[in-house]
Protein backbone atom coordinates (compact mmCIF):
# COMPACT_ATOMS: atom_id res chain seq x y z
CA UNK A 1 0.00 0.00 0.00
CA UNK A 2 1.24 3.46 -0.85
CA UNK A 3 1.76 6.38 1.47
CA UNK A 4 -1.29 8.45 2.21
CA UNK A 5 -0.58 12.15 2.10
CA UNK A 6 -2.92 15.14 1.84
CA UNK A 7 -1.62 16.28 -1.51
CA UNK A 8 -1.18 13.18 -3.57
CA UNK A 9 -3.93 11.00 -4.84
CA UNK A 10 -3.33 7.69 -3.19
CA UNK A 11 -3.70 4.86 -5.64
CA UNK A 12 -3.97 1.45 -4.16
CA UNK A 13 -5.15 -0.29 -7.28
CA UNK A 14 -6.48 -3.79 -7.06
CA UNK A 15 -7.78 -6.10 -9.77
CA UNK A 16 -10.82 -4.56 -11.41
CA UNK A 17 -13.81 -6.77 -11.96
CA UNK A 18 -15.14 -7.22 -15.51
CA UNK A 19 -14.58 -5.00 -18.52
CA UNK A 20 -14.65 -1.20 -18.53
CA UNK A 21 -18.21 0.15 -18.52
CA UNK A 22 -17.96 3.79 -17.50
CA UNK A 23 -14.96 6.02 -17.77
CA UNK A 24 -15.06 9.54 -16.41
CA UNK A 25 -11.99 11.41 -17.54
CA UNK A 26 -10.96 14.80 -16.14
CA UNK A 27 -14.47 16.17 -15.51
CA UNK A 28 -14.89 19.72 -14.18
CA UNK A 29 -18.34 21.10 -13.39
CA UNK A 30 -19.22 24.65 -12.40
CA UNK A 31 -22.29 26.24 -10.84
CA UNK A 32 -21.83 29.79 -12.09
CA UNK A 33 -18.46 30.80 -10.68
CA UNK A 34 -18.23 28.01 -8.13
CA UNK A 35 -16.37 24.91 -9.19
CA UNK A 36 -18.05 21.83 -7.79
CA UNK A 37 -15.90 19.18 -9.50
CA UNK A 38 -12.19 19.56 -10.24
CA UNK A 39 -10.66 17.25 -12.80
CA UNK A 40 -12.41 14.13 -11.54
CA UNK A 41 -11.51 10.82 -13.17
CA UNK A 42 -12.92 7.43 -12.29
CA UNK A 43 -13.89 4.08 -13.75
CA UNK A 44 -16.68 1.62 -13.20
CA UNK A 45 -16.26 -1.91 -14.52
CA UNK A 46 -19.07 -4.21 -15.50
CA UNK A 47 -19.27 -6.48 -12.46
CA UNK A 48 -18.50 -3.86 -9.86
CA UNK A 49 -20.12 -1.90 -7.11
CA UNK A 50 -18.04 1.29 -7.01
CA UNK A 51 -18.48 3.51 -3.97
CA UNK A 52 -17.88 7.24 -3.96
CA UNK A 53 -17.36 8.43 -0.40
CA UNK A 54 -17.23 11.99 0.79
CA UNK A 55 -18.71 14.40 3.28
CA UNK A 56 -21.41 16.99 2.66
CA UNK A 57 -20.49 19.41 -0.11
CA UNK A 58 -17.68 17.23 -1.44
CA UNK A 59 -19.31 17.21 -4.87
CA UNK A 60 -20.92 13.77 -4.74
CA UNK A 61 -24.36 14.85 -5.93
CA UNK A 62 -22.86 17.08 -8.61
CA UNK A 63 -20.97 14.05 -9.88
CA UNK A 64 -24.23 12.09 -10.19
CA UNK A 65 -26.00 15.04 -11.84
CA UNK A 66 -23.15 15.45 -14.31
CA UNK A 67 -23.19 11.75 -15.13
CA UNK A 68 -26.98 11.81 -15.69
CA UNK A 69 -26.95 14.93 -17.84
CA UNK A 70 -28.89 17.14 -15.42
CA UNK A 71 -25.90 19.50 -15.41
CA UNK A 72 -23.24 19.57 -18.09
CA UNK A 73 -19.51 19.52 -17.40
CA UNK A 74 -17.37 22.34 -18.74
CA UNK A 75 -14.37 20.05 -19.33
CA UNK A 76 -13.63 16.38 -19.56
CA UNK A 77 -15.12 13.25 -21.07
CA UNK A 78 -17.67 10.71 -19.93
CA UNK A 79 -17.51 7.45 -21.88
CA UNK A 80 -20.19 4.80 -21.44
CA UNK A 81 -19.48 1.50 -23.19
CA UNK A 82 -17.16 3.23 -25.62
CA UNK A 83 -19.48 6.14 -26.44
CA UNK A 84 -18.95 9.75 -25.34
CA UNK A 85 -22.01 11.03 -23.49
CA UNK A 86 -20.78 14.21 -21.80
CA UNK A 87 -22.54 16.46 -24.35
CA UNK A 88 -25.87 14.62 -24.09
CA UNK A 89 -28.78 15.60 -21.88
CA UNK A 90 -30.72 13.52 -19.37
CA UNK A 91 -33.40 12.11 -21.67
CA UNK A 92 -30.73 10.92 -24.13
CA UNK A 93 -28.38 9.46 -21.53
CA UNK A 94 -31.03 7.19 -20.03
CA UNK A 95 -31.42 5.66 -23.51
CA UNK A 96 -27.70 4.85 -23.55
CA UNK A 97 -28.20 2.62 -20.51
CA UNK A 98 -27.24 4.85 -17.61
CA UNK A 99 -29.97 5.36 -15.00
CA UNK A 100 -29.89 7.31 -11.79
CA UNK A 101 -31.62 7.52 -8.44
CA UNK A 102 -31.00 11.05 -7.19
CA UNK A 103 -30.81 11.91 -3.51
CA UNK A 104 -34.16 13.70 -3.75
CA UNK A 105 -35.67 10.61 -5.44
CA UNK A 106 -37.82 12.77 -7.77
CA UNK A 107 -40.83 10.45 -7.69
CA UNK A 108 -44.22 11.38 -9.15
CA UNK A 109 -45.95 11.84 -5.80
CA UNK A 110 -49.59 11.93 -6.84
CA UNK A 111 -49.27 9.08 -9.32
CA UNK A 112 -49.66 5.49 -8.16
CA UNK A 113 -46.76 3.14 -7.50
CA UNK A 114 -47.73 1.20 -10.62
CA UNK A 115 -47.73 4.34 -12.77
CA UNK A 116 -44.34 5.37 -11.37
CA UNK A 117 -42.88 1.97 -12.22
CA UNK A 118 -44.44 1.82 -15.68
CA UNK A 119 -43.11 5.29 -16.48
CA UNK A 120 -39.66 3.98 -15.59
CA UNK A 121 -39.85 2.04 -18.86
CA UNK A 122 -40.72 5.20 -20.84
CA UNK A 123 -37.29 5.39 -22.49
CA UNK A 124 -37.45 1.86 -23.92
CA UNK A 125 -38.13 1.51 -27.67
CA UNK A 126 -41.84 1.04 -28.44
CA UNK A 127 -41.28 -2.35 -30.05
CA UNK A 128 -39.95 -4.02 -26.91
CA UNK A 129 -41.46 -1.90 -24.14
CA UNK A 130 -44.41 -4.17 -23.29
CA UNK A 131 -42.24 -7.27 -23.01
CA UNK A 132 -39.31 -5.71 -21.14
CA UNK A 133 -41.70 -3.85 -18.85
CA UNK A 134 -43.33 -7.11 -17.72
CA UNK A 135 -39.95 -8.79 -17.16
CA UNK A 136 -38.55 -5.83 -15.28
CA UNK A 137 -41.64 -5.52 -13.09
CA UNK A 138 -41.08 -9.11 -11.93
CA UNK A 139 -37.43 -8.28 -11.22
CA UNK A 140 -38.38 -5.21 -9.18
CA UNK A 141 -40.88 -7.24 -7.16
CA UNK A 142 -38.25 -9.90 -6.48
CA UNK A 143 -35.95 -7.20 -5.12
CA UNK A 144 -38.54 -5.08 -3.32
CA UNK A 145 -41.44 -7.39 -2.46
CA UNK A 146 -43.23 -4.69 -0.49
CA UNK A 147 -43.92 -2.64 -3.63
CA UNK A 148 -46.14 -5.39 -4.99
CA UNK A 149 -48.69 -4.72 -2.24
CA UNK A 150 -48.57 -0.99 -2.78
CA UNK A 151 -49.23 -0.81 -6.52
CA UNK A 152 -52.48 1.15 -6.26
CA UNK A 153 -51.20 3.51 -3.57
CA UNK A 154 -49.99 6.99 -4.43
CA UNK A 155 -46.22 7.30 -4.24
CA UNK A 156 -46.41 10.19 -1.78
CA UNK A 157 -48.19 7.98 0.78
CA UNK A 158 -45.26 5.54 1.02
CA UNK A 159 -42.78 5.61 3.89
CA UNK A 160 -39.28 6.98 3.29
CA UNK A 161 -37.79 3.53 2.87
CA UNK A 162 -40.52 2.44 0.48
CA UNK A 163 -40.07 5.60 -1.57
CA UNK A 164 -36.36 4.81 -1.85
CA UNK A 165 -37.26 1.32 -3.08
CA UNK A 166 -39.74 2.77 -5.57
CA UNK A 167 -37.15 5.23 -6.90
CA UNK A 168 -34.68 2.36 -7.28
CA UNK A 169 -37.35 0.21 -8.93
CA UNK A 170 -38.34 2.98 -11.33
CA UNK A 171 -34.71 3.41 -12.41
CA UNK A 172 -34.30 -0.35 -12.94
CA UNK A 173 -37.40 -0.45 -15.17
CA UNK A 174 -35.36 1.35 -17.86
CA UNK A 175 -33.18 -1.77 -18.18
CA UNK A 176 -29.95 0.12 -17.41
CA UNK A 177 -26.42 -1.26 -17.65
CA UNK A 178 -25.24 1.27 -15.09
CA UNK A 179 -27.11 2.57 -12.08
CA UNK A 180 -25.94 5.60 -10.12
CA UNK A 181 -27.49 5.78 -6.69
CA UNK A 182 -27.12 8.94 -4.64
CA UNK A 183 -27.30 8.41 -0.86
CA UNK A 184 -29.63 5.38 -0.89
CA UNK A 185 -29.21 5.06 2.88
CA UNK A 186 -30.37 8.62 3.58
CA UNK A 187 -33.23 8.72 6.06
CA UNK A 188 -33.43 4.95 6.43
CA UNK A 189 -33.48 3.14 9.78
CA UNK A 190 -30.14 1.34 10.45
CA UNK A 191 -31.70 -2.08 9.87
CA UNK A 192 -33.10 -0.96 6.53
CA UNK A 193 -29.72 0.46 5.50
CA UNK A 194 -28.11 -2.97 5.72
CA UNK A 195 -31.01 -4.47 3.77
CA UNK A 196 -30.80 -1.78 1.10
CA UNK A 197 -27.05 -2.36 0.74
CA UNK A 198 -27.42 -6.10 0.28
CA UNK A 199 -30.18 -5.48 -2.28
CA UNK A 200 -27.83 -3.18 -4.18
CA UNK A 201 -25.21 -5.91 -4.18
CA UNK A 202 -27.81 -8.36 -5.56
CA UNK A 203 -28.74 -5.89 -8.32
CA UNK A 204 -25.11 -5.94 -9.41
CA UNK A 205 -24.49 -9.68 -9.03
CA UNK A 206 -27.80 -11.15 -10.19
CA UNK A 207 -28.93 -8.59 -12.75
CA UNK A 208 -25.59 -7.54 -14.21
CA UNK A 209 -26.09 -3.85 -13.47
CA UNK A 210 -22.88 -1.98 -12.66
CA UNK A 211 -23.37 0.22 -9.67
CA UNK A 212 -22.03 3.63 -8.79
CA UNK A 213 -22.90 4.07 -5.15
CA UNK A 214 -22.54 7.56 -3.77
CA UNK A 215 -22.63 7.52 0.02
CA UNK A 216 -21.96 9.57 3.07
CA UNK A 217 -22.46 6.46 5.16
CA UNK A 218 -19.00 5.01 4.49
CA UNK A 219 -19.39 2.07 6.82
CA UNK A 220 -22.47 0.83 4.98
CA UNK A 221 -21.04 1.42 1.52
CA UNK A 222 -17.73 -0.31 2.26
CA UNK A 223 -19.60 -3.49 3.18
CA UNK A 224 -20.63 -4.06 -0.42
CA UNK A 225 -18.20 -2.06 -2.56
CA UNK A 226 -15.49 -3.58 -4.77
CA UNK A 227 -13.68 -0.38 -5.46
CA UNK A 228 -13.72 2.96 -3.69
CA UNK A 229 -13.06 6.60 -4.55
CA UNK A 230 -12.93 9.31 -1.91
CA UNK A 231 -14.09 12.76 -2.98
CA UNK A 232 -13.13 15.89 -1.05
CA UNK A 233 -13.84 19.48 -2.09
CA UNK A 234 -14.59 18.34 -5.62
CA UNK A 235 -11.45 16.25 -6.07
CA UNK A 236 -10.68 12.55 -5.88
CA UNK A 237 -8.18 12.28 -3.02
CA UNK A 238 -7.98 8.53 -2.66
CA UNK A 239 -8.94 5.45 -4.63
CA UNK A 240 -8.39 1.75 -4.31
CA UNK A 241 -9.85 -1.72 -3.93
CA UNK A 242 -12.28 -1.82 -1.04
CA UNK A 243 -10.36 -3.97 1.44
CA UNK A 244 -7.19 -1.95 0.93
CA UNK A 245 -9.01 1.33 1.35
CA UNK A 246 -10.58 0.12 4.58
CA UNK A 247 -7.10 -0.54 5.96
CA UNK A 248 -5.85 2.92 5.09
CA UNK A 249 -5.34 5.18 8.12
CA UNK A 250 -6.96 8.28 6.52
CA UNK A 251 -10.14 6.39 5.85
CA UNK A 252 -10.07 4.91 9.34
CA UNK A 253 -9.66 8.36 10.84
CA UNK A 254 -11.94 10.42 8.59
CA UNK A 255 -14.77 8.09 7.70
CA UNK A 256 -14.87 5.15 10.07
CA UNK A 257 -14.16 6.96 13.31
CA UNK A 258 -10.63 5.69 13.98
CA UNK B 1 -92.79 31.86 -22.62
CA UNK B 2 -93.49 29.96 -19.44
CA UNK B 3 -91.09 30.09 -16.50
CA UNK B 4 -90.16 26.47 -17.19
CA UNK B 5 -89.27 27.02 -20.82
CA UNK B 6 -87.40 30.19 -19.90
CA UNK B 7 -85.40 28.32 -17.28
CA UNK B 8 -84.59 25.56 -19.74
CA UNK B 9 -83.56 28.14 -22.33
CA UNK B 10 -81.15 29.84 -19.93
CA UNK B 11 -79.80 26.51 -18.75
CA UNK B 12 -79.08 25.50 -22.34
CA UNK B 13 -77.20 28.68 -23.10
CA UNK B 14 -75.41 28.28 -19.76
CA UNK B 15 -74.26 24.76 -20.57
CA UNK B 16 -73.19 25.85 -24.05
CA UNK B 17 -71.07 28.71 -22.75
CA UNK B 18 -69.89 26.58 -19.81
CA UNK B 19 -68.62 23.78 -22.04
CA UNK B 20 -66.62 26.36 -23.98
CA UNK B 21 -65.15 27.85 -20.79
CA UNK B 22 -64.25 24.35 -19.63
CA UNK B 23 -62.29 23.56 -22.79
CA UNK B 24 -60.57 26.96 -22.77
CA UNK B 25 -59.77 26.40 -19.09
CA UNK B 26 -58.16 23.09 -20.03
CA UNK B 27 -56.03 24.96 -22.61
CA UNK B 28 -54.74 27.21 -19.81
CA UNK B 29 -54.01 24.37 -17.42
CA UNK B 30 -52.37 22.01 -19.92
CA UNK B 31 -49.84 24.73 -20.68
CA UNK B 32 -49.49 26.02 -17.13
CA UNK B 33 -49.02 22.66 -15.45
CA UNK B 34 -46.25 21.50 -17.78
CA UNK B 35 -44.45 24.78 -18.55
CA UNK B 36 -45.43 27.11 -15.67
CA UNK B 37 -46.42 29.63 -18.32
CA UNK B 38 -49.65 31.48 -17.54
CA UNK B 39 -50.48 31.85 -21.19
CA UNK B 40 -52.50 34.99 -21.92
CA UNK B 41 -52.50 34.25 -25.64
CA UNK B 42 -55.01 31.43 -24.94
CA UNK B 43 -57.94 33.74 -25.71
CA UNK B 44 -56.27 34.99 -28.89
CA UNK B 45 -56.10 31.40 -30.18
CA UNK B 46 -59.89 31.27 -29.78
CA UNK B 47 -60.17 34.51 -31.74
CA UNK B 48 -57.68 33.33 -34.39
CA UNK B 49 -59.64 30.12 -34.94
CA UNK B 50 -62.80 32.02 -35.81
CA UNK B 51 -61.14 34.82 -37.76
CA UNK B 52 -58.88 32.55 -39.82
CA UNK B 53 -61.80 30.28 -40.72
CA UNK B 54 -63.77 33.35 -41.82
CA UNK B 55 -60.77 34.63 -43.79
CA UNK B 56 -60.04 31.34 -45.56
CA UNK B 57 -63.75 30.91 -46.30
CA UNK B 58 -63.87 34.39 -47.82
CA UNK B 59 -60.90 33.50 -50.02
CA UNK B 60 -63.12 30.85 -51.57
CA UNK B 61 -62.19 27.73 -49.63
CA UNK B 62 -65.03 25.48 -48.49
CA UNK B 63 -66.06 25.54 -44.84
CA UNK B 64 -64.33 22.26 -43.95
CA UNK B 65 -60.95 23.10 -45.54
CA UNK B 66 -61.14 26.57 -43.98
CA UNK B 67 -61.69 25.02 -40.55
CA UNK B 68 -58.79 22.66 -41.13
CA UNK B 69 -56.41 25.43 -42.22
CA UNK B 70 -57.47 27.67 -39.32
CA UNK B 71 -56.82 24.96 -36.72
CA UNK B 72 -53.50 24.02 -38.35
CA UNK B 73 -52.33 27.65 -38.51
CA UNK B 74 -53.32 28.42 -34.93
CA UNK B 75 -51.60 25.27 -33.68
CA UNK B 76 -48.47 26.23 -35.58
CA UNK B 77 -48.55 29.83 -34.30
CA UNK B 78 -48.85 28.57 -30.73
CA UNK B 79 -45.91 26.20 -31.15
CA UNK B 80 -43.78 28.90 -32.80
CA UNK B 81 -44.61 31.18 -29.89
CA UNK B 82 -43.30 28.57 -27.44
CA UNK B 83 -40.19 27.72 -29.42
CA UNK B 84 -39.05 31.16 -30.53
CA UNK B 85 -40.52 33.63 -28.05
CA UNK B 86 -40.98 31.88 -24.72
CA UNK B 87 -38.24 29.24 -24.64
CA UNK B 88 -35.34 31.59 -25.44
CA UNK B 89 -36.02 33.69 -22.34
CA UNK B 90 -32.75 33.52 -20.44
CA UNK B 91 -33.93 33.93 -16.87
CA UNK B 92 -37.46 32.60 -16.91
CA UNK B 93 -39.77 33.41 -14.04
CA UNK B 94 -43.54 33.06 -13.99
CA UNK B 95 -43.73 36.86 -14.12
CA UNK B 96 -41.61 37.23 -17.27
CA UNK B 97 -43.57 34.40 -18.89
CA UNK B 98 -46.82 36.19 -18.09
CA UNK B 99 -45.62 39.55 -19.39
CA UNK B 100 -44.36 38.00 -22.61
CA UNK B 101 -47.64 36.22 -23.32
CA UNK B 102 -49.65 39.38 -22.58
CA UNK B 103 -47.43 41.25 -25.04
CA UNK B 104 -47.74 38.47 -27.64
CA UNK B 105 -51.53 38.54 -27.24
CA UNK B 106 -51.54 42.26 -28.02
CA UNK B 107 -49.39 41.70 -31.09
CA UNK B 108 -51.68 38.96 -32.43
CA UNK B 109 -54.74 41.11 -31.78
CA UNK B 110 -53.13 44.13 -33.44
CA UNK B 111 -52.16 42.18 -36.55
CA UNK B 112 -55.67 40.79 -36.93
CA UNK B 113 -57.12 44.30 -36.56
CA UNK B 114 -54.73 45.61 -39.23
CA UNK B 115 -55.48 42.81 -41.64
CA UNK B 116 -59.23 42.31 -41.27
CA UNK B 117 -60.52 45.41 -39.49
CA UNK B 118 -62.69 45.82 -36.43
CA UNK B 119 -66.03 44.52 -37.72
CA UNK B 120 -67.69 41.47 -36.20
CA UNK B 121 -67.45 38.47 -38.48
CA UNK B 122 -69.78 35.55 -38.76
CA UNK B 123 -69.40 32.00 -40.00
CA UNK B 124 -72.46 30.15 -41.34
CA UNK B 125 -73.85 27.48 -39.01
CA UNK B 126 -72.32 24.11 -39.92
CA UNK B 127 -75.52 22.09 -40.21
CA UNK B 128 -78.06 24.67 -41.35
CA UNK B 129 -80.40 26.72 -39.21
CA UNK B 130 -82.67 23.99 -37.90
CA UNK B 131 -84.12 24.37 -34.41
CA UNK B 132 -85.40 21.64 -32.13
CA UNK B 133 -87.63 22.27 -29.13
CA UNK B 134 -87.04 20.93 -25.63
CA UNK B 135 -89.74 21.76 -23.05
CA UNK B 136 -90.65 24.86 -25.01
CA UNK B 137 -87.08 26.08 -25.37
CA UNK B 138 -85.44 26.31 -28.76
CA UNK B 139 -82.07 24.70 -29.43
CA UNK B 140 -80.24 25.41 -32.68
CA UNK B 141 -78.22 22.73 -34.42
CA UNK B 142 -75.08 24.81 -33.86
CA UNK B 143 -75.61 24.77 -30.08
CA UNK B 144 -75.97 21.00 -30.17
CA UNK B 145 -72.82 20.82 -32.25
CA UNK B 146 -70.88 22.93 -29.70
CA UNK B 147 -71.98 20.92 -26.69
CA UNK B 148 -71.35 17.59 -28.45
CA UNK B 149 -67.92 18.61 -29.68
CA UNK B 150 -66.82 20.05 -26.34
CA UNK B 151 -67.96 16.87 -24.57
CA UNK B 152 -66.09 14.76 -27.11
CA UNK B 153 -62.91 16.83 -26.66
CA UNK B 154 -63.07 16.61 -22.87
CA UNK B 155 -63.74 12.87 -22.92
CA UNK B 156 -60.93 12.15 -25.40
CA UNK B 157 -58.48 14.22 -23.38
CA UNK B 158 -59.49 12.38 -20.22
CA UNK B 159 -58.91 9.01 -21.89
CA UNK B 160 -55.62 10.19 -23.40
CA UNK B 161 -54.25 11.52 -20.10
CA UNK B 162 -55.27 8.54 -18.00
CA UNK B 163 -54.97 5.56 -20.29
CA UNK B 164 -51.98 6.11 -22.55
CA UNK B 165 -48.27 6.09 -21.80
CA UNK B 166 -47.80 9.57 -23.22
CA UNK B 167 -50.76 10.88 -21.23
CA UNK B 168 -49.34 9.45 -18.02
CA UNK B 169 -45.95 10.90 -18.94
CA UNK B 170 -47.58 14.32 -19.39
CA UNK B 171 -49.19 14.08 -15.95
CA UNK B 172 -45.83 13.00 -14.54
CA UNK B 173 -44.13 16.04 -16.11
CA UNK B 174 -46.72 18.29 -14.49
CA UNK B 175 -45.82 16.79 -11.11
CA UNK B 176 -42.04 16.64 -11.32
CA UNK B 177 -40.00 17.92 -14.25
CA UNK B 178 -36.64 16.59 -12.99
CA UNK B 179 -38.17 13.16 -12.47
CA UNK B 180 -39.59 13.40 -15.99
CA UNK B 181 -36.18 14.14 -17.49
CA UNK B 182 -34.62 11.26 -15.54
CA UNK B 183 -37.04 8.68 -16.97
CA UNK B 184 -36.24 9.90 -20.47
CA UNK B 185 -38.89 12.48 -21.26
CA UNK B 186 -37.81 15.16 -23.72
CA UNK B 187 -39.31 18.08 -21.84
CA UNK B 188 -38.83 20.47 -24.78
CA UNK B 189 -41.03 18.29 -26.99
CA UNK B 190 -43.69 18.12 -24.31
CA UNK B 191 -43.71 21.91 -24.01
CA UNK B 192 -44.22 22.23 -27.75
CA UNK B 193 -46.95 19.61 -27.64
CA UNK B 194 -48.83 21.41 -24.86
CA UNK B 195 -48.70 24.75 -26.65
CA UNK B 196 -49.80 23.07 -29.87
CA UNK B 197 -52.68 21.35 -28.08
CA UNK B 198 -53.79 24.60 -26.44
CA UNK B 199 -53.59 26.43 -29.79
CA UNK B 200 -55.53 23.77 -31.65
CA UNK B 201 -58.26 23.32 -29.03
CA UNK B 202 -58.56 27.09 -28.59
CA UNK B 203 -59.03 27.47 -32.33
CA UNK B 204 -61.70 24.76 -32.40
CA UNK B 205 -63.74 26.48 -29.66
CA UNK B 206 -63.42 29.78 -31.51
CA UNK B 207 -64.63 28.20 -34.73
CA UNK B 208 -67.68 26.37 -33.40
CA UNK B 209 -68.89 29.40 -31.44
CA UNK B 210 -68.41 31.89 -34.30
CA UNK B 211 -71.80 31.06 -35.88
CA UNK B 212 -73.52 31.72 -32.52
CA UNK B 213 -71.75 34.69 -30.97
CA UNK B 214 -69.88 36.13 -33.97
CA UNK B 215 -66.16 36.71 -33.80
CA UNK B 216 -63.88 39.72 -34.11
CA UNK B 217 -60.36 40.85 -33.28
CA UNK B 218 -61.29 41.90 -29.73
CA UNK B 219 -63.08 38.78 -28.41
CA UNK B 220 -59.94 36.99 -27.22
CA UNK B 221 -59.20 38.69 -23.92
CA UNK B 222 -62.58 38.26 -22.23
CA UNK B 223 -63.17 34.75 -23.59
CA UNK B 224 -59.70 33.74 -22.48
CA UNK B 225 -60.15 35.21 -19.03
CA UNK B 226 -63.33 33.21 -18.50
CA UNK B 227 -61.39 30.06 -19.28
CA UNK B 228 -58.76 31.17 -16.76
CA UNK B 229 -61.49 31.63 -14.15
CA UNK B 230 -62.62 28.04 -14.81
CA UNK B 231 -59.05 26.74 -14.49
CA UNK B 232 -58.38 28.66 -11.28
CA UNK B 233 -61.72 27.82 -9.67
CA UNK B 234 -61.25 24.21 -10.72
CA UNK B 235 -57.86 24.03 -9.04
CA UNK B 236 -56.13 23.38 -12.41
CA UNK B 237 -57.39 19.80 -12.48
CA UNK B 238 -59.32 18.56 -15.48
CA UNK B 239 -62.46 17.49 -13.62
CA UNK B 240 -62.34 20.65 -11.51
CA UNK B 241 -62.00 22.86 -14.57
CA UNK B 242 -64.94 21.21 -16.33
CA UNK B 243 -67.12 21.52 -13.23
CA UNK B 244 -66.08 25.14 -12.69
CA UNK B 245 -66.55 26.02 -16.38
CA UNK B 246 -70.09 24.61 -16.42
CA UNK B 247 -70.96 26.34 -13.13
CA UNK B 248 -69.67 29.63 -14.49
CA UNK B 249 -71.65 29.19 -17.71
CA UNK B 250 -74.87 28.42 -15.82
CA UNK B 251 -74.31 31.38 -13.48
CA UNK B 252 -73.95 33.62 -16.50
CA UNK B 253 -76.93 32.10 -18.26
CA UNK B 254 -79.29 32.53 -15.30
CA UNK B 255 -77.77 35.84 -14.25
CA UNK B 256 -78.20 37.31 -17.71
CA UNK B 257 -81.65 35.78 -18.18
CA UNK B 258 -83.34 36.46 -14.86
CA UNK B 259 -81.46 39.56 -13.67
CA UNK B 260 -79.77 41.54 -16.41
CA UNK B 261 -77.69 40.88 -19.49
CA UNK B 262 -75.26 43.49 -18.18
CA UNK B 263 -74.41 41.03 -15.43
CA UNK B 264 -73.08 38.41 -17.84
CA UNK B 265 -69.43 39.38 -18.13
CA UNK B 266 -69.20 40.88 -14.66
CA UNK B 267 -70.13 37.56 -13.09
CA UNK B 268 -67.06 35.69 -14.31
CA UNK B 269 -64.71 38.26 -12.91
CA UNK B 270 -66.66 38.42 -9.64
CA UNK B 271 -66.26 34.66 -9.33
CA UNK B 272 -62.53 34.99 -9.89
CA UNK B 273 -62.18 37.73 -7.28
CA UNK B 274 -64.22 35.68 -4.83
CA UNK B 275 -62.01 32.66 -5.35
CA UNK B 276 -58.85 34.66 -4.93
CA UNK B 277 -60.14 36.18 -1.72
CA UNK B 278 -61.18 32.83 -0.33
CA UNK B 279 -57.69 31.55 -1.16
CA UNK B 280 -58.99 28.09 -1.94
CA UNK B 281 -56.46 28.19 -4.74
CA UNK B 282 -53.32 30.09 -5.32
CA UNK B 283 -52.21 31.87 -8.43
CA UNK B 284 -48.67 31.17 -9.54
CA UNK B 285 -46.23 33.14 -7.47
CA UNK B 286 -48.57 33.28 -4.49
CA UNK B 287 -47.57 31.25 -1.49
CA UNK B 288 -50.09 29.46 0.65
CA UNK B 289 -49.94 30.77 4.16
Amino acid sequence: MGNVSDNDVCRVRGERNGELRLQIDGISTFYGEAQALKDVSLEVHSKEVVAILGSNGAGKSTLVKTLTGLVSPSRGRIVLDGESIEKQVAHEIIRKGSACVPESRELFGSLTVRENLELGAYSLPNAVRKRVQAERLEMVFSLFAVLKNRLKQKAETLSGGEQQMLAMGRALMANPKLLASDEPSLGLAPMLVAEMMSTLRRICDEWAVSLLLVEQNARAALKIADYVYVLERGEIVLEGACDEVIASPTIQAAYLGG
Amino acid sequence: MTLLSETVQYAISGVTAGSIYAVIGICWSVVYLITKVLNFTTGEFVMLGGMLTWAFHRLGFGLLPSVFFAVACTTAISMLLERFVIRPIRFPTEMTYMMITIASASVIKGLVLLQWGSESRRIEPFFGTGVIHILGAGVTSQVLCVVALMSLITLSLHLFLNHTLMGTALRASAINLTGARLIGIDVGKFRLFCFGLAGGLGAVTGIVTAPITFTGYEIGMLTGLKGLVAAIAGGWSMTGTVAAGLTLGLLEGFGAGFVSTGLKDVLALLVMILFLILRTISLPGMRKR
